[in-house]
C-alpha cells in the first residue's frame, strides 16, 4: 500500500454512513452521513462532550462503533487495517512513548515505517523551527518534558511520514503562542506541498478558521453546522457558541 | 482527621473484592504466624538448644544483628518515604518542622512496626521473669526503640540508594559471605549481636544508648525532610542515562528488533518493571527450598512446581501484565503501523528468552542429582512451549491500566481475580499430567510426557501465536478502554 494508489482513488477520503455511539444508553454521536473530501482540510468544534474526540477515535478505530460504519478511502476502518499505512494522527499523551526520548520515539516511528536514517534526519530539520531548539538533542524521556513539549514531539511523530490523513485532536491547546503561529503555518505548507486530508479539532475558533476549509460543530453528537470556510464563518462560530 | 480520610478513602478499598480478601487473608495470617512465633520463640529457642532461663534472652539478643538487617531488607521495598504523603499539605499554612514530623511519625503507624511487636511482647512477657533484677524493662524498651530506629533509618537508605540497582546484587554477596563468615567462625555476627545485647542483663543503664538510637534518625530525618519540602524534590525525577547504547542494535532487526528494542527499553526504564526484573533471577534461588529437603526427594510433582518457578521466573512475574505493561501508551500501538503478528512475535521471544537462560543457569542444580535436571528440563519446556502461550492469551484479558513509575513490592496495582485464576492451573498442571504416567509408568515416562506437550508447543509457535493475535484483536477494544482509565 502506498500513497500513489491513494491519488488514485475517486471517492470520499471519509464516508460516514448512520454511525452511532453510546456511553451508558447515552448517544454521545450520531452522524446518519458525512463525507470529508480527499485533500480538504477538515476542521471540527464543538464544546466539551460534543463528541470529537469520539468521532476520532471511531476513525482510528480505537473504540467499536455501536451502529454504521465508517469507511477510509472505501475501506471499512474497523475490519481492514490498510488506513495504519496513511494516517498520522496525535489525540493525547497516550499516543507517545514517555520512557523514550524524543529521538528514540521518532526512530520507533521510522522503524515501523521503513523510514531511512536520511528520513528521519530531513524530517529534523524540517521541524526544527518547531521544536525551537527544546526537543531534540536534550537527552530527557518525553515524560520529562513539559505538557506542549510532549505535545509537539506527538504531534511531529504524526506527521513523519507524510501521511495522507492527518488526525489531530486539539492541537493547539498547551502550545505556547509561537509555536502555534508555526503550527498552523506548517499545516498550511504542508496542504501546499501536497494531497493530505486534515481532520483538526480545536476549541480556538480563530486557529480553526485560519487553517480549515470546511467547519463542523458538533453538538450532543449531532452536527449543527457545516460550512466551507469564508469571511463571515468567525462570526457565525462566534454567534454559535455565545448563544 | 485527614488522616482517617486519608486511609478510609484509600484507593486500596477500590480495588475488587476478591483481591481485597486474599490480601486481608494474608496479612491475618502473616499476623498470626507473627503471633504464634512470639508465644513459642521462647520455647523453641529453649528446646532447640536445650538451655534456659537468662540464656534464652541471650540467644534472642544475638540473632538481632541478623533481625535488624533482615528487618531493613524488606522495609526497603515496601516503606513508603514520608514525603509523598506531604506533597498536598505543602501550601497550608503549617510549620515545615511540625509537617516533618507529623509525616514521620505517621509512619510508625504501618502494620510493618506493628509485626515485630507481635512476636516481641509475648517473648517478653513469656520470659519476664528470667530477666536479672532491673533489667526487664529496659531490655524491651531497647528492642522496641531499635524497631522504631530501623523505620527511620529505612528512609534513609532510600533517600541514597533507590533506584542503585548494584545494591541488590552487593547485597546478595554480603549475605553469601556474612554466611561464610559465620560458619566459618571468622566473623560471628552472632556472637557480636550477643554481646551488644547481652551488656543489657548486665547493665541496664545501657538502655541509654538504645533508646537514643530512634531519637538520633528521627532528627536527622526531619532536617532532610524539611529539606526535601519543595514539590521539585518530591517530584524528583532523575534524568537516568538516556543512551540506549549496545541495544540500539537491534533496530537491525527490522520491526521485530524495533518491538523488541521498545520493551527492553520499558523494562529498563520504568520503576515497577525494574523491579519485576529484579525479583525475577531470585525465583531461580527457590529450588534451595526444595531440592536440599529429602522431604521432597521423591515427589515429583512438589519438584515439577519447583521447576515451573525456577525456570519460569521471568514469564510468571512479566507475562502475566505482558500488553497491560505498555497500558499508558496502548493507543499508540493501536494506531501506529504496528503488525500484530510482529508484535505478539516479538513479545514471545521477550518472553522466551529469558526462559531459556533460567533454564540455562538451573543447570547447577545438577549438584542435587541428575532427577532434577530433568525435571527441571521438562518444566523449562513446558514453560516455554505451554505456559508462555497461556500467559500471551490471558494478557489480552488483563485491561487494567499499569502505573509504570511506582514499584511492584506490595503492589497490586492491575492484579485482578484473572491473575489467581491463570497461575493456579498453569502451575499445577505439569504435575497433573505427570501423575498418571509418573506413577503407572514410570518416572521418566511421566517428565517426557510433560517435556513433550511443550515441544509440540514449541514446533506449532506460528499457528498458536495466530490464534492469540486472533483473541487479541477481537480485545483490544475492551482493552484500550480499560488502559484510558486511570
Amino acid at each position: 500500500m502506498n500513497n500513489s494508489q491513494l491519488t488514485n482513488f475517486t471517492g470520499a477520503a471519509f464516508k460516514v454512513n448512520g454511525l452511532t455511539k453510546s456511553y451508558n444508553n447515552v448517544k454521545v454521536l450520531d452522524l446518519p452521513s458525512l463525507e470529508i473530501a480527499a485533500g480538504e482540510t477538515f476542521g471540527l468544534v464543538g464544546n466539551n462532550g460534543a463528541g470529537k474526540t469520539t468521532f476520532f477515535r471511531l476513525i482510528l478505530d480505537l473504540i467499536r462503533t455501536d451502529g454504521g460504519e465508517l469507511l477510509s478511502f472505501g475501506h471499512n476502518v474497523a475490519s481492514s487495517e490498510r488506513w495504519k499505512n496513511y494516517t498520522g494522527s496525535y489525540l493525547d499523551e497516550g499516543f507517545v512513548i514517555d520512557f523514550l526520548t524524543p529521538e528514540e520515539y521518532f526512530d520507533f516511528v521510522a522503524g515501523l515505517n521503513g523510514l531511512s536514517k536520511g528520513d528521519v534526519e530531513n524530517f529534523k530539520a524540517r521541524f526544527e523551527e518547531f521544536f525551537n531548539g527544546e526537543i531534540l538533542g536534550k537527552k530527557k524521556y518525553i515524560r520529562d518534558l513539559s505538557k506542549g513539549n510532549q505535545k509537539k514531539v506527538g504531534i511531529a511523530a504524526a506527521m513523519m511520514t507524510d501521511p495522507q490523513v492527518l488526525i489531530l485532536d486539539e492541537p493547539f491547546t498547551n502550545l505556547d503562542p509561537s509555536s502555534q503561529i508555526r503550527l498552523k503555518k506548517m499545516l498550511r505548507e504542508e496542504r501546499e506541498k501536497r494531497p493530505v486530508t486534515m481532520l483538526i479539532s480545536s476549541h480556538d475558533l480563530n486557529h480553526v478558521t485560519e487553517v480549515c476549509q470546511r467547519i463542523v460543530v458538533l453538538e450532543k453528537g449531532h452536527v449543527v453546522h457545516d460550512m466551507q470556510t469564508n469571511e463571515s464563518t468567525l462570526q457565525v462560530l462566534e454567534a454559535y457558541f455565545a448563544g | 482527621m485527614l488522616e482517617w480520610k486519608r486511609s478510609l478513602r484509600s484507593s486500596m478499598w477500590q480495588r475488587n473484592v476478591f483481591l481485597n480478601i486474599f490480601l486481608g487473608l494474608f496479612l491475618v495470617y502473616m499476623l498470626l504466624i507473627a503471633l504464634m512465633l512470639g508465644f513459642f520463640l521462647d520455647r523453641m529457642i529453649g528446646e532447640g538448644l536445650e538451655i534456659e532461663g537468662v540464656d534464652v534472652i541471650r540467644v534472642f539478643g544475638s540473632g538481632m544483628f541478623y533481625y535488624i538487617g533482615l528487618d531493613l531488607f524488606w522495609r526497603f521495598f515496601i516503606q513508603q518515604v514520608p514525603e509523598s504523603s506531604a506533597r498536598p499539605l505543602l501550601h497550608l499554612p503549617v510549620n515545615k518542622h511540625r509537617l516533618a514530623g507529623f509525616t514521620l511519625l505517621r509512619t510508625l503507624f504501618s502494620p510493618l512496626n506493628l509485626l515485630p511487636l507481635l512476636i516481641i511482647i509475648p517473648f517478653f512477657v513469656n520470659t519476664y521473669a528470667d530477666f536479672p533484677d532491673g533489667t526487664a524493662w529496659p531490655w524491651l524498651i531497647s528492642i522496641l526503640s531499635v524497631v522504631v530506629a530501623n523505620n527511620f533509618i529505612t528512609f534513609l537508605l532510600k533517600r541514597f540508594l533507590a533506584d542503585k540497582t548494584w545494591v541488590l546484587f552487593v547485597l546478595l554477596v554480603v549475605v553469601v559471605a556474612l554466611g561464610f563468615l559465620e560458619k566459618s567462625g571468622l566473623i560471628s555476627l552472632l556472637s557480636a549481636s550477643g554481646w551488644l545485647f547481652g551488656l543489657l542483663l548486665e547493665n541496664p543503664l545501657t538502655a541509654v544508648v538504645f533508646v537514643g538510637l530512634p531519637v538520633v534518625f528521627y532528627f536527622v530525618n526531619v532536617n532532610r525532610v524539611v529539606d526535601n519540602l519543595y514539590l521539585e524534590d518530591i517530584d524528583r525525577r532523575k534524568t537516568y542515562q538516556v543512551d540506549a547504547g549496545k541495544m540500539e542494535n537491534l533496530r537491525r532487526f527490522g520491526k521485530v528488533g524495533e518491538l523488541i528494542l521498545l520493551e527492553l527499553k520499558l523494562m529498563t526504564r520504568n520503576k515497577r518493571t525494574r523491579t519485576v526484573l529484579y525479583m525475577a533471577p531470585f525465583l531461580l534461588l527457590y529450588g534451595f527450598f526444595f531440592y536440599p529437603n529429602p522431604m521432597y526427594n521423591d515427589k515429583i510433582g512438589w519438584l515439577l512446581f519447583a521447576g515451573l518457578f525456577v525456570t519460569g521466573g521471568f514469564l510468571i512475574s512479566y507475562g502475566q501484565f505482558l500488553v497491560a505493561w505498555e497500558s499508558s501508551y496502548f493507543d499508540t500501538i493501536l494506531t501506529k503501523n504496528v503488525n500484530y503478528s510482529q508484535y505478539f512475535y516479538a513479545k514471545y521471544l521477550i518472553l522466551l528468552l529469558p526462559t531459556v537462560a533460567a533454564w540455562l543457569l538451573s543447570i547447577p542444580y545438577l549438584w542435587f542429582g541428575v532427577h532434577i535436571l530433568k525435571i527441571n528440563t521438562a518444566a523449562f519446556l513446558f514453560n516455554a512451549g505451554f505456559n508462555i502461550y497461556v500467559y500471551m492469551y490471558f494478557a489480552a484479558y488483563n485491561n487494567k491500566r499499569i502505573d509504570l513509575s511506582r514499584g511492584a513490592v506490595m503492589n497490586y496495582q492491575g492484579v485482578g481475580a484473572k491473575q489467581f485464576v491463570v497461575a493456579a492451573p498453569v502451575l499445577l498442571l505439569p504435575a497433573l499430567i505427570y501423575l498418571p504416567f509418573g506413577v503407572f509408568v514410570g518416572q521418566d515416562a511421566g517428565l517426557v510426557v510433560v517435556g513433550g506437550i511443550g515441544l509440540v508447543g514449541l514446533l506449532m509457535r506460528k499457528f498458536i501465536l495466530r490464534q492469540i493475535e486472533k483473541a487479541f484483536v477481537k480485545r483490544k477494544y475492551q482493552l484500550a478502554e480499560g488502559f484510558r482509565q486511570n
